[in-house]
C-alpha cells in the first residue's frame, strides 16, 4: 500500500483518531476489506477443514484483525515481514492472494508453496511476507537477518517481526531483541498477546505482567496497545516504522487482543470460559468497532459495508473454486527444491 | 597469466578466502564471537576488521541461536553471511535456525526463497579442551537433506572450499579441525574453487581403500607409508565432502582395491563410516569386497580431559595400520 | 432451505468419528449455538453446536458407529418448512472400520542351514553354508567352480579370492588337500533338497543297495553326542586344519600303472587319474578302519560292507559335466568313473559321524 498521506477525513479532523487523520477515505475502506478478508478467509477454511478438505492443523486468527492490519498499514510492499503458526491474517494483511492461499492448504502446486508448506509455512515473497514459521520464535531472528540486510545494502526498508505472549519466553526472542538494539537494527517487534500460549495464560507463564515491559532489557521503545482498535494499533505501528527507517533502531509494541477459536484445530477450550470468549467475541470485535467508527465518522454507511462484505465473499468462493481445481503435486517431484537448481 | 602457489597454513587459507569474498562482492558479511579486534578464537579472521572495518567483520553477542537466525534472514533477503561459531560443539545451541530454517526454508515455500549462508565450525580433539570443546558433529548436519557439508583436509582445500561454499546459494556448513589450522600446504594466490561432492585421491592404491575425514586423512596417509613398507599399497580417499557425498569415487576405488576401511573421527556408532560403508554394500561394489568393511571411528565416550585418553578416544596411526594390515592379510 | 449439520473434523488426521451422544430427539425446537451432540475422540468428547435455528430432523447420524468427516448427520428446518419434500439424503452409511489383518505369525525362519561338512572330496553340497567373500564367489562362478571344495585360507575359513584362483589354477580335479574325515558313498542327485535338516532314514537308506550294509541303532549317548555335534556346528565357529601330502610316490606309481597299461587299438587301454589313485587310497583306508566307513541315519549307524569312493569333479565350464562312459578296466577306475557320473548333484550329503 503506499506510504499514508494526511488526508482531510470527511468531518473535523482534529478530534479523529489518528487512523483517520493520516489515511484517506479509499485506503480506510482498504483496511475494511482486508479486516473481513481476513475473518471470512479463517471461517473458510475452518469449514472446509471440518469437511475434510484440509490436511494437517490450522490455526486460526479469528479476532486479531486489527492488529495484524493495523501493523502492516504503514509498510510499503517491499517492507518485510515474518510471521508465526496464526499467520494467515499476517499473509493477507500484506497483500497476499487468497485464491493462493487456499491452494497451498489445499496441498495444490498453484500454492505460495507449492503444497509443499501448507497453512504453517505459508509465505509471499512478492509482498515481503517471509513466511509464516512452525517454530515457536523462530522468525524473530529472521526478521533482524532483514533489517541486517536492509541496514548493510541501504534500502530503507524496514522489517516487522509477528509473533505471540509465548514466543517472548524462547531465548530467540531475548537474543534477537538484544542484537537488534546492539545493531541499531530497522526491525519492528509485533507481540500479539491474546492471553495464551496454547493453554498457558501470561499470567502463569511470564514474569512479568506486559510483554512490552521487557523492552526495557533491551533499551528500546516499548508500547502497549489494544491490539482490537484499528487505529491504535496503526499509530504504534507507524512510529515504530518511522523511528526504524531514520536510523534510530527498533521498537517492541504489545498488541493485546484475543483468539476467537482454539490454538488449533484440536484445541478443546478448557483453559479459558465460555463467559470470557463470548465476551470478547460480542463486546470486542475488532470489525464490529471499526465499523461503528466508519459509521461514526462518516466514512462508510452500511450499504457501503454490505458491499465490502460481499465483495470478500465472492473472493473467498472464487479463492476456493480455484484451489479445489488446482492440480496436486506429482509424487515425482518429491525432491524439487530441496536446493538451489544451478546451471 | 600463471598463479603463484606459496604455502599457507590453513588458518591463513580459510583467511585469505575470506578476504577475496570480502572484497569481491558488498555482500558477504562475517558474523561469529570474537572475530573482530580478537581476530577469531582460532586467529583465523586475524586482521580481517582492520582491512573491512566492523561492519563487514561483526563482532555478535554470545548468542549463537538468535546470531545464526540472522544470518538466515540475512542471507534469505540479499546479504552472503559467514558466520563463525567459536566451537562446533555450540552448533547445538543453533540447531533450532539450522535444522528448521535455514535447511528448508527453500523447501516449505516452495522455491521462493534460497538461503546462502556459510556456517564455519572449528571441530575435534586434541587440544585438551575436553567433552564439551572437542566434538565431531559433522554427522548431524549431514543427516538434514537441504544443507550441503564440508570438511576441508589441506590448506589448498580450505580456501577453495569455503570460496565454493559462498558461492553456493544453499546453506553450507564447514567443518574444520582444530589441529588441522597450523598445517601448511600450497595454496595457490587468488580466487579458484575447490567443487562441493567431489571426494579426492591423495594417494593412489591397489590393496585397501581407505576413506578418511580431515585429520584423518594425514593419519592414513601416515599409515600407508609405513604399509608401504609391508608391500601392502593402500590407496587413500579425503572425501571431503559429506552431504552431498562422492559415492562414484569410493566405488570405483573399492571395485579397484577389494577391501574399504573408513577412518573418521566422529563417534563411530551412526557415524560418516556407518553410512559409507552402507552405500558401499548397496552399490556396483559389493561382490568385489574380498574382505569385511571396517570403520575405524571415535570411542563411544565424551572426549576426555586427560591427553592419553583423548588420544585413545580417537583413530590413531597405529590403529590405522594395524587394521589395514588385518583386512589386507585377510585375518580380519 | 434446511440446513445441513455435518460431522465436523475435529482432530488432525480423523477421517471418521463417532457420535457419542445426541441432546435433541427428531422434531425437537433447536437455536443455534445448542449443542446437539457429542463426538467421541482420542482426547476427549467434543461438543457439536447447532449452525441454525429450528427443527431438527432427519437424524441419519446414529450414535456409536462410524460417521465419515463431512457427512451430513441431521437437517435443520425452518419453522414451519415442509419436511418430506425436499431430498431426503440417505440413511449415512457407517464406515465399516478395515479391520487391521490379523498379524501373520512370521513363518517360522528356517533352521540354520547345517553347517557344511568339513570339504571333502565329497560334492557340491551346502554351498550356500560356505564361507566366502562376495569377490570369492563372484570369481567362483565366473570360472565355474564350486565354493564348497575349496579351501578357504581366510578366517573361520572364510574363502578369499585368491583361495579360489589358486584352485583354479590347480587344475580342474582334486584341489584341497584335508584330511578325508569320513567315507562318502556315490550317490545320484536328489531332488533339491532344503539345506535346513538332513534327509530321513529311508532317504539316506535308499542311497546303498539293499544288503549292502548291517545296521547298527545307535543308543542314547551317541545320540545326545551326535545332537550335541550338530548343535555345535551349527553355532561355534570352526576352522579346520589342513595337511599337505607329498604325493610324489603316488604319482610315480600311477605313471608305472599307466606305462604298463595294454594297447587297444593303438591306444592304452586305460589311463588312470590321480583321482582314480586317491580314491583307491580312500577305499583301502576305509577297509583299514571299518569303523569309519559308515553313514549317519537319526535311528542307527549304517556301517557298510564294501569300500567305494566318490569324487566331485571340479572343472571348468561346468560342474555338472557327466563322467566318461565307464570301461572295465579296473574296479576302482569303475568306480571312479561312476563316480563322475555321479558328480550331477546338488544334494545334501548326508552327515557323517566320525
Amino acid at each position: 500500500m503506499t506510504a499514508p498521506a494526511t488526508a482531510p477525513a470527511a468531518t473535523d479532523s482534529t478530534n479523529l483518531p489518528f487512523l483517520y487523520r493520516h489515511y484517506p477515505r479509499e485506503e480506510l475502506l482498504g483496511a475494511l476489506r482486508r479486516m473481513h478478508l481476513i475473518r471470512r478467509f479463517e471461517e473458510a477454511a475452518e469449514e472446509s477443514y471440518m469437511r475434510g478438505l484440509i490436511h494437517g492443523t490450522m490455526h486460526l486468527s479469528i479476532g486479531q484483525e486489527a492488529s495484524a492490519v493495523g501493523i502492516c498499514l504503514p509498510l510499503t510492499r517491499e517492507d518485510q515481514i515474518t510471521s508465526t503458526h496464526r499467520g494467515h491474517g499476517h499473509c493477507i494483511a500484506k497483500g497476499a492472494d487468497v485464491s493462493r492461499m487456499f491452494a497451498e492448504f489445499f496441498g495444490k502446486t498453484t500454492g505460495y508453496c507449492g503444497g509443499r508448506g501448507g497453512s504453517m509455512h505459508i509465505a509471499d515473497v512478492s509482498t515481503g511476507n517471509l513466511g509464516a514459521n512452525g517454530i515457536v520464535g523462530g522468525g524473530i531472528p529472521i526478521a533482524v537477518g532483514a533489517a541486517l540486510t536492509a541496514k548493510r545494502l541501504r534500502t530503507g526498508k524496514v522489517a516487522v517481526s509477528f509473533f505471540g505472549d509465548g514466543a517472548n519466553n524462547e531465548g530467540a526472542f531475548h537474543e534477537a531483541l538484544n542484537m537488534a538494539s546492539v545493531w541499531k537494527l530497522p526491525v519492528v517487534f509485533v507481540c500479539e498477546n491474546n492471553g495464551y500460549g496454547m493453554s498457558t495464560s501470561t499470567e502463569r507463564s511470564t514474569a512479568v505482567p506486559n510483554i512490552a515491559d521487557r523492552a526495557a532489557a533491551y533499551a528500546m521503545p516499548g508500547v502497549i496497545v489494544d491490539g482490537n482498535d484499528l487505529s491504535a494499533v496503526a499509530q504504534a505501528s507507524h512510529e515504530a516504522v518511522e523511528r526504524a527507517r531514520r536510523g534510530e533502531g527498533p521498537s517492541l509494541i504489545e498488541c493485546k487482543t484475543y483468539r476467537h477459536r482454539g490454538h488449533s484445530k484440536s484445541d478443546r477450550n478448557r483453559y479459558r470460559t465460555k463467559d470470557e470468549i463470548d465476551d470478547w467475541m460480542a463486546n470486542r470485535d475488532p470489525i464490529a468497532r471499526y465499523e461503528a467508527q466508519l459509521s461514526e465518522f462518516g466514512i462508510a454507511g452500511a450499504a457501503e459495508i454490505e458491499a465490502v462484505r460481499l465483495a470478500v465473499r465472492a473472493e473467498i468462493d472464487a479463492g476456493i473454486e480455484f484451489a479445489k481445481a488446482s492440480p496436486a503435486p506429482a509424487t515425482a517431484d518429491l525432491a524439487d527444491y530441496v536446493y538451489t537448481e544451478q546451471q | 597469466m600463471s598463479t603463484e602457489v606459496r604455502e599457507l597454513s590453513y588458518s591463513q587459507a580459510i583467511q585469505e578466502a575470506m578476504a577475496i569474498a570480502l572484497e569481491a562482492d558488498e555482500r558477504v558479511v562475517l558474523m561469529g564471537e570474537d572475530i573482530g579486534v580478537y581476530g577469531g578464537a582460532f586467529q583465523v579472521t586475524g586482521d580481517l576488521i582492520e582491512r573491512f572495518g566492523p561492519e563487514r567483520v561483526m563482532d555478535t553477542p554470545i548468542s549463537e541461536l538468535g546470531g545464526a537466525g540472522v544470518a538466515v534472514g540475512a542471507a534469505v533477503t540479499g546479504l552472503r553471511p559467514i558466520f563463525e561459531f567459536q566451537f562446533s560443539d555450540f552448533a547445538t545451541l543453533a540447531m533450532e535456525q539450522i535444522v528448521n530454517q535455514a535447511a528448508k526454508m527453500r523447501y516449505m515455500l516452495g522455491g521462493a526463497v534460497s538461503v546462502p549462508v556459510v556456517m564455519r565450525f572449528p571441530a575435534g580433539s586434541g587440544t585438551g579442551a575436553a567433552a564439551q570443546h572437542s566434538q565431531s558433529l559433522e554427522a548431524w548436519l549431514g543427516h538434514v537433506p537441504g544443507l550441503k557439508v564440508i570438511q576441508p583436509a589441506t590448506p589448498h582445500d580450505a580456501k577453495g572450499m569455503l570460496l565454493a561454499a559462498v558461492a553456493d546459494p544453499d546453506p553450507v556448513m564447514i567443518f574444520e579441525h582444530k589441529l588441522l589450522y597450523k598445517m601448511k600446504g600450497p595454496v595457490p594466490e587468488g580466487h579458484y574453487t575447490v567443487p562441493i561432492g567431489k571426494a579426492a585421491i591423495r594417494r593412489s592404491g591397489t590393496d585397501l581403500t581407505i576413506v578418511a575425514t580431515s585429520i584423518m586423512v594425514h593419519k592414513a596417509l601416515e599409515a600407508a607409508e609405513t604399509l608401504a613398507a609391508e608391500g601392502i599399497d593402500v590407496e587413500v580417499v579425503d572425501l571431503r565432502s559429506i552431504r552431498p557425498m562422492d559415492s562414484a569415487t569410493i566405488i570405483a576405488s573399492v571395485i579397484k582395491t577389494h577391501r574399504l576401511l573408513c577412518v573418521y573421527e566422529g563417534v563411530k556408532t551412526l557415524g560418516i563410516g556407518a553410512e559409507i560403508s552402507a552405500m558401499i554394500a548397496e552399490s556396483e561394489a559389493f561382490d568385489r569386497l574380498d574382505a569385511p568393511i571396517v570403520r575405524l571411528g571415535g570411542a563411544e565416550t565424551p572426549i576426555p580431559y586427560n591427553p592419553e585418553l583423548e588420544k585413545a578416544a580417537v583413530p590413531q596411526v597405529p590403529g590405522i595400520v594395524a587394521a589395514a594390515r588385518d583386512l589386507v592379510r585377510g585375518v580380519r | 432451505m434446511p440446513v445441513e449439520v455435518i460431522l465436523p473434523k475435529v482432530d488432525m488426521d480423523m477421517a471418521t468419528g463417532r457420535i457419542s451422544q445426541w441432546f435433541f430427539a427428531d422434531g425437537a425446537k433447536v437455536e443455534k449455538g445448542d449443542v446437539l451432540f457429542e463426538i467421541e475422540t482420542d482426547k476427549a468428547a467434543m461438543e457439536i453446536d447447532a449452525p441454525a435455528s429450528g427443527v431438527l430432523r432427519d437424524i441419519t447420524g446414529k450414535e456409536g458407529i462410524d460417521i465419515a468427516v463431512g457427512s451430513a448427520v441431521a437437517w435443520i428446518y425452518e419453522a414451519g418448512e415442509a419436511h418430506g419434500v425436499a431430498a431426503v439424503p440417505a440413511t449415512v452409511e457407517a464406515v465399516r472400520a478395515v479391520p487391521a489383518a490379523p498379524a501373520e505369525a512370521e513363518p517360522a525362519a528356517a533352521r540354520p542351514a547345517a553347517a557344511p561338512a568339513p570339504v571333502v572330496a565329497g560334492g557340491t553340497c551346502c554351498a550356500g553354508d560356505v564361507r566366502a567373500t562376495p569377490l570369492a564367489r563372484r570369481v567362483a562362478r565366473e570360472f565355474g567352480l564350486d565354493l564348497a571344495s575349496i579351501a578357504g585360507s581366510g578366517p573361520h575359513g572364510r574363502i578369499l579370492e585368491k583361495d579360489v584362483t589358486a584352485a583354479r589354477a590347480a587344475g580342474p580335479l582334486v584341489s584341497q588337500t584335508h584330511v578325508p574325515t569320513a567315507p562318502v558313498a556315490a550317490f545320484e542327485a536328489p531332488a533339491a533338497a532344503s539345506l535346513a535338516s538332513g534327509p530321513s532314514d529311508d532317504q539316506v537308506k535308499k542311497l546303498f543297495a539293499a544288503g549292502s550294509y548291517e545296521e547298527i541303532p545307535h543308543d542314547g549317548m551317541r545320540k545326545t553326542i551326535a545332537r550335541r555335534l550338530i548343535e555345535a556346528k551349527q553355532t561355534i565357529p570352526h576352522f579346520y586344519v589342513t595337511v599337505d601330502c607329498e604325493l610324489d610316490a603316488l604319482l610315480k606309481l600311477r605313471a608305472e600303472l599307466n606305462a604298463a597299461a595294454p594297447e587297444k587299438d593303438g591306444k592304452p587301454a586305460y589311463k588312470l587319474s590321480v583321482n582314480d589313485m586317491v580314491i583307491k587310497a580312500l577305499a583301502l583306508a576305509l577297509k583299514a578302519v571299518p569303523d569309519a566307513n559308515v553313514s549317519w541315519t537319526d535311528g542307527a549307524m549304517l556301517k557298510h560292507k564294501e569300500a567305494d569312493g566318490d569324487a566331485g569333479v571340479s572343472s571348468e565350464g561346468s560342474p555338472l559335466r557327466r563322467g566318461p562312459t565307464p570301461r572295465s578296466v579296473t574296479h576302482d577306475e569303475a568306480t571312479s568313473a561312476r563316480a563322475t557320473t555321479a558328480a550331477a548333484l546338488a544334494a545334501l550329503l548326508p552327515p557323517r559321524c566320525r
